[in-house]
């Protein structure tokens, strides 16, 4: 199992390196460089050059990709928090430390210091929608595949087809719609800030519910197929041919086998949820990193869009390891050598 | 007793067939088709019959924004009817959408049955720059797609060929990988038939149902995509019409006019699911 | 004293299609009945029925008495506390019938829960269980998940599982397809010997009929869900008294002399009249009498029958003798193998040998059996041959070109049309998509000298296959398995091959198909001249066939001979295991668990060889003996040694 888990971890390093690459090569393609933004539309093109020059942005891209990646390491020093520059930017960390993720052009910080509150908030709310979709979905999943076929496999499966089929953003506005318009029993708006009307946790509610309704129905609808094949199987038949009962049958034979291969599915969901976490902050207007995001991609936030990006790759790489690892240990077939 | 059709009668009833060889069988696969031909339909006909142009300000109707017989679903805050912008939004999503779907189709089908049918070194390299997209989230990806390379029509469907194109890849993959350990692959093989015409006689056509299902699903997707985009703004730029900007410019007034941001919301919802309801159905049929 | 299990004028019918009609039969206490059915006889819907798992759509109508109790009126609860308690149920297809996520004990003890054996002393019991079915070690089993053992072990888990809580009936539906000649015998024999010690009644499935009048007292024969003939096993061979049963008899390789198929094919449900169901393809039908239901009658106490014309049935006369042997020894090779060794890369650096120096001749118009058990290399050489996979060593050559390095997709026009395949699976052989015609003419453009017309050669080739010109425009979905395969070999047939690979091309199909396709290749040779490799499992069907006859075993020929030689002088110990296998006893079954390695060195059967004669058989490969002209065996021990003590073995068997 260790030896499985490291030869993934060292795939996972490659694929890591790869996909940065990329993210460099992408971001770093953009029309609107660095210097141009730091200098202002109006700056002389021999202005940009020289501030080109100085911050290393004239190199061929693969040296600056190495450079980008001795910052983020700690070896090298971030050229941007050079005093002699005069940009006013400063690290209170030092300017060589590991996870050095560079200034933000936006807030004219470093990074990490934007990041750390946002990146709390969204992980909150993350956090909150999985602790609701996983048993959510894998009651509903389990509820109609088991009883495939039947009415409530039918009610349920067209249920979740709906709920699925609606866009986040949509799902905000019918909520919003339902509970802000009509019963004005929410906020409209989630800023985090405890206020007389409303608590921090009623501004919750409504994000959380988003998130869940885009993402219960399309796991509980995988949840289900794989647990209506599982009880199609000889080895179910077998286990009433015993006997057992269908609680029994249920519980013994059909879950475990049904839920190795949602088991992917379900933990690859995060990566799902990152994309509803910026849908989701923008309607509510969030301080969350989903929001952040898209206020850095429209600034053309280059370090904070980098980071972002990456720490999303990250947390998709961690899930992906934990589902192959899950799947391992649900299957005793996969023989580890 | 053998039913034999006599010949003659089959050229009479070829119209028929095709009909039904196009009709869905499954209850929910027709309604979902229905919901689409509507938009279609619609779309189609915004020019003639939706009762203002899209960008057109009635400034009087500002005194009073919401539903009324001018406008049936009310004005937005620039006085600008909602009804005739949700027909003429149809027209951007239902143009975007078959563009955006039949390239990522395109590039999906043709790596997936590259790597399906050669296997090896090819196989390992498209599989191995698939799984790097799609270890992106999707709209993360999205963002930073379109904000280096800025939004457009052509733009956007770049950027869902590139997000889709990989699963749909490894779609046609599993079928390909299945099917070509069939008999009639391996005659087609001992007959010397092109690599060409394996893939696209023997293999493909035998693919098909689910891959309808899949493109039925990935419409819908895109819809929701582009729908999306426009929302936090990397969709086309303003001020013509798509649902998703609708609900972006709208959403803060929600609390006091809601129908401004949910009509071009609902309007999305059902053309997403009779995308959903289709692709079930198909699905079913298999 | 009342019979243990009364079935009583059932019927069974699936939405609008009758599946079973008007069945009645009777299973006392300790006794065996054996269901025998081609495909479509609605057999496994009997045992279905009998234990209450039947599809929504099917509605019963009869009586079912077990032990008094009306089966078709209980209800779920009393049928779920029959189950596995009073009446044990052994699927097909063990290894999908065991839970992969859960240890063999668990599943074992699983089956105690609804008895009174107490939680502590069940894993005893099923350990008890597992000794009684022949394994050494049932506590290691029963650790086990069930990938970890055998096909044949897990069958005799399955069977273990529905001994445990002591059932009074045990339904086995087809409980041996899909496992090896050698184990399935050995599963049989573990089936008939258990039934000695418990008493249990058997209700046996299958559509092998050979195999049920082996483990069965007497036999029912199923026809499109009718009982057309029920009678003791002995007497459903030798004196077989329904024209469908005679037909069936006849069908059978190693039954009769020359297999003579049964025209015509068994009607679906919807063709289905009040009648005889057979009448289509009997050849006593008489319209009038065989037009209406017809009760079964008695001809004597322990045999019924249901056919109007019983009278004018004349008594089954069997063709005795062997099959018209074709010598063949003088004609030019079509084929020449040399040396052919394929090995795959396995684990740990080693190699898994699937040919190893084979050495053959196929010569020009003959038919070559080659059997062997799955594993045994034998698709591998045809795939080779074929051209989709490449040999690590040796020559196979076709003229005077070397195809064993040559995949498929390099091989010149001419080369592709010498040799031509036809594939196992009926279902897949025929491309969905396209029409009969489509696939003939495909193959006529691109194997066919240019210029001949489709148009003319498709209806020459259906009509060499014996199927009619209209059946071009048909798409396979409507077409019988037999039908499809048919294409396949008129497909095939399409460049006038010099050499047909037939990979187990008719294993897919129905007895009566089957005979039916291998008349159909005799006639094709006898027309055409090309030769054929017939690959088989099935040694009985090869010896019908071939002209010679290749045994194979891991990768390499133990015995080549003329038919008539292998079959009835079969001289290396593994031949005479895969003929005798009714007299095969079950420890073989504990080596046959697959991958097992290899003797690097020795005989690659020295570990399941009856008659090893000491370390020469592990340390050094035997060289090939002949026996007589055209006849080798590849083994230590001198032919008629080997003779010596196969008569010296006979009397011990009784």
């Amino acid at each position: 199992m260790l030896a499985f888990a490291l030869r993934r971890i060292v795939q996972l390093l490659v694929t890591a390196i790869i996909s940065s690459f990329l993210l460099f090569v992408v971001t770093e393609f953009s029309p609107g460089t660095v210097s141009r933004q730091i200098l202002g539309p109006y700056a002389l093109p021999n202005q940009v050059a020289l501030l080109d020059q100085k911050l290393g942005l004239s190199q061929p891209l693969p040296q600056r990709y190495l450079n980008w990646l001795s910052i983020l390491a700690g070896l090298k020093a971030n050229p941007l928090g050079d005093p002699a520059l005069g940009l006013d930017l400063s690290d209170s960390r030092g300017d060589r430390y590991f996870g050095n993720f560079g200034y933000s052009l936006m807030f004219k910080q470093p990074v990490r210091d934007v990041l750390r509150e946002p990146l709390e908030n969204s992980a909150l709310l993350g956090a909150v929608a999985m602790v609701l979709i996983v048993p959510l979905s894998l009651f509903v999943g389990i509820l109609a595949g088991a009883n495939a076929g039947t009415r409530l496999d039918r009610v349920l499966s067209f249920g979740c087809l709906i709920v699925t089929s609606i866009p986040e953003y949509a799902a905000g506005v019918i909520l919003l719609t339902i509970f802000v318009s009509y019963f004005n029993w929410l906020p409209g708006t989630s800023p985090l800030l405890a206020t007389e009307e409303w608590s921090i946790a009623s501004q919750l509610v409504l994000p959380v519910a988003v998130l869940t309704l885009a993402t219960v129905g399309y796991v509980a609808r995988i949840v289900r197929a794989s647990m209506a094949d599982t009880m199609t199987k000889p080895y179910v038949r077998t286990a009433l041919l015993k006997g057992l009962t269908k609680r029994q049958i249920v519980t013994r034979h059909v879950i475990r086998n049904g839920m190795i291969p949602p088991m992917t599915v379900l933990l690859l969901q995060l990566n799902w949820l990152i994309g509803g976490v910026v849908v989701c902050e923008s309607i509510f207007a969030y301080p969350g990193v989903g929001r952040l995001l898209l206020q850095a991609g429209l600034f053309g936030d280059l370090a904070l869009v980098q980071t972002i990006t990456l720490l999303s790759l990250a947390i998709a790489a961690v899930t992906q390891l934990l589902a192959d690892i899950s799947y391992v240990a649900l299957n005793p077939r996969v023989r580890l050598t | 007793m053998m039913h034999v059709r006599d010949p003659r009668k089959s050229t009479v009833s070829a119209n028929r067939r095709l009909w039904r060889h196009f009709w869905p069988k499954a209850v929910s696969a027709r309604f979902g088709i229905s919901l689409i031909l509507f938009w279609i339909v619609l779309a189609l006909l915004a020019p003639w019959i939706s009762p203002y142009p899209p960008n057109a300000q009635d400034m009087a109707a500002l005194a009073d924004l919401g539903p009324s017989a001018a406008h049936w679903l009310g004005t937005d805050l620039l006085g600008r009817d909602i009804l005739s912008r949700i027909l003429w939004g149809a027209r951007t999503t239902l143009v975007v959408v078959p563009v955006a779907t039949a390239s990522a189709f395109g590039v999906g089908t043709a790596i997936g049955l590259a790597s399906g049918y050669f296997g090896g070194l090819v196989d390992r390299a498209i599989s191995g720059l698939s799984d790097i997209i799609l270890s992106f989230p999707t709209l993360v990806l999205y963002i930073v797609l379109i904000a280096s390379i800025g939004p457009s029509l052509i733009n956007i469907v770049i950027a869902i060929t590139l997000a889709s194109a990989p699963s749909i890849g490894r779609i046609v993959r599993g079928l390909t990988l299945e099917l070509r350990s069939q008999g009639y692959v391996a005659a087609a093989e001992m007959r010397g038939e092109s690599t060409l015409f394996t893939l696209f006689f023997e293999i493909l056509p035998n693919a098909r149902g689910p891959l309808l299902a899949d493109l039925s699903m990935r419409a819908g997707l895109a819809v929701v995509t582009v729908g999306t985009l426009g929302f936090l703004g990397l969709g086309l730029p303003p001020p013509d019409p798509d649902w998703g900007s609708m609900v972006a410019e709208n959403v803060t007034m929600i609390p006091v006019y809601p129908y401004m941001a949910l009509f071009p919301g609902l309007a999305m919802c059902s053309l997403v699911i009779g995308f959903s309801m289709l692709a079930d159905g198909l699905e079913e049929e298999q | 004293m009342s019979p243990l299990l009364q079935v009583e004028n059932l019927s069974l019918v699936y939405g609008g299609d009758q599946v079973v009609r008007d069945l009645s039969f009777t299973i006392g206490r300790g006794e065996s009945l054996g269901l025998v059915g081609e495909s479509g006889s609605g057999k496994s819907s009997v045992a279905n029925v009998i234990i209450g798992d039947l599809p929504k759509i099917a509605r019963a109508q009869g009586r079912i008495r077990y032990e008094g109790i009306d089966l078709l009126g209980a209800s779920r609860e009393q049928l779920r506390a029959l189950r596995g308690r009073r009446i044990g149920f052994v699927q097909q297809d063990p290894g999908a019938s065991l839970n992969p996520t859960m240890r063999i004990g668990r599943q074992l003890a699983e089956a105690l829960e609804q008895s009174d054996t107490p939680v502590r002393a069940r894993g005893e019991r099923a350990a008890e269980m597992l000794s009684r079915v022949g394994f050494d070690n049932p506590g290691a089993i029963m650790a086990r998940y069930p990938h970890q053992i055998s096909g044949g072990q897990q069958q005799r888990v399955m069977i273990a599982m529905a001994l445990l809580p002591r059932p009074d009936l045990i339904l086995l539906d087809e409980p041996t397809s899909g496992l090896d000649v050698t184990v399935e015998a050995a599963v049989i024999n573990l089936i008939a010997e258990l039934r000695a010690q418990f008493g249990t009644s058997l209700l046996f499935i299958s559509h092998n009929l050979n195999l049920v009048a082996k483990a069965c007292d007497r036999v029912g024969v199923l026809y499109a869900g009718d009982l057309v003939e029920e009678a003791p096993a002995g007497e459903v061979f030798q004196n077989p008294l329904h024209p469908y049963t005679q037909g069936l008899v006849n069908c059978l390789p190693g039954q009769a002399a020359v297999l003579r198929p049964i025209r015509g094919h068994v009607p679906s449900p919807q063709e289905r009249g009040p009648g005889c169901l057979f009448a289509s393809r009997c050849a006593y039908h008489l319209a009038g009498s065989c037009d209406a239901p017809f009760d079964m009658t008695a001809p004597d106490r322990s045999h019924r029958v249901r056919c109007a014309r019983l009278g004018d049935i004349p008594a089954f006369a069997r063709q005795t003798g062997a099959p018209e042997a074709r010598g063949l020894d003088t004609a030019p090779p079509a084929v020449t193998i040399r040396q052919l060794r394929k090995s795959y890369p396995a684990s740990g650096g080693d190699h898994f040998v699937a040919n190893d120096g084979i050495d053959l001749e196929i010569r020009q118009g003959e038919i070559l059996g080659l059997v062997g058990e799955s594993g045994s290399g034998k698709s591998t050489l045809a795939k080779i041959i074929a051209g989709f996979d490449v040999a690590t060593s040796g020559t196979i050559m076709v003229g005077d070109t070397d195809i064993a390095s040559l995949p498929v997709r390099r091989r010149s026009r001419a080369l592709l049309r010498q040799v031509q395949m036809v594939f196992q699976n009926p279902d897949s052989t025929l491309n969905p998509t396209h029409t009969i015609g489509w696939a003939l003419g495909r193959a006529i453009r691109k194997l066919e000298t240019p210029g001949t017309s489709p148009k003319t050669r498709v209806p020459d080739l259906l009509g060499l296959v014996a199927l009619l010109p209209g059946l071009g425009s048909r798409r396979p979905k409507a077409l019988s398995g037999g039908q499809r395969q048919r294409v396949a070999i008129a497909r095939a047939l399409a460049g006038r091959p010099r050499l047909l690979l037939a990979d187990e091309c008719v294993s897919a199909l129905d007895v009566s198909v089957q005979a039916a396709i291998i008349e159909l290749l005799q006639d094709i040779r006898a027309r055409t001249g090309t030769a054929i490799l017939f690959i088989s499992h099935d040694l009985p069907l090869v010896r019908q066939i071939s002209d010679r006859i290749i045994v194979l075993f891991r990768g390499k020929p133990m015995e080549v001979g003329s038919a008539s030689q292998v079959y009835s002088l079969p001289l290396h110990p593994y031949t005479e295991a895969l003929l005798s296998t009714g007299q095969h006893r079950a420890p073989e079954l504990e080596q046959l668990v697959p991958g097992t390695a290899r003797p690097a060195g020795g005989c690659p059967y020295v570990q399941r060889c009856a008659r090893v004669v000491g370390d020469i058989c592990w340390t050094q490969a035997p060289a090939y003996q002949r026996a007589a002209s055209g006849h080798e065996i590849y083994c230590h021990i001198p032919p008629d040694r080997l003779l010596e003590l196969q008569r010296a073995s006979l009397p011990a068997h009784g």
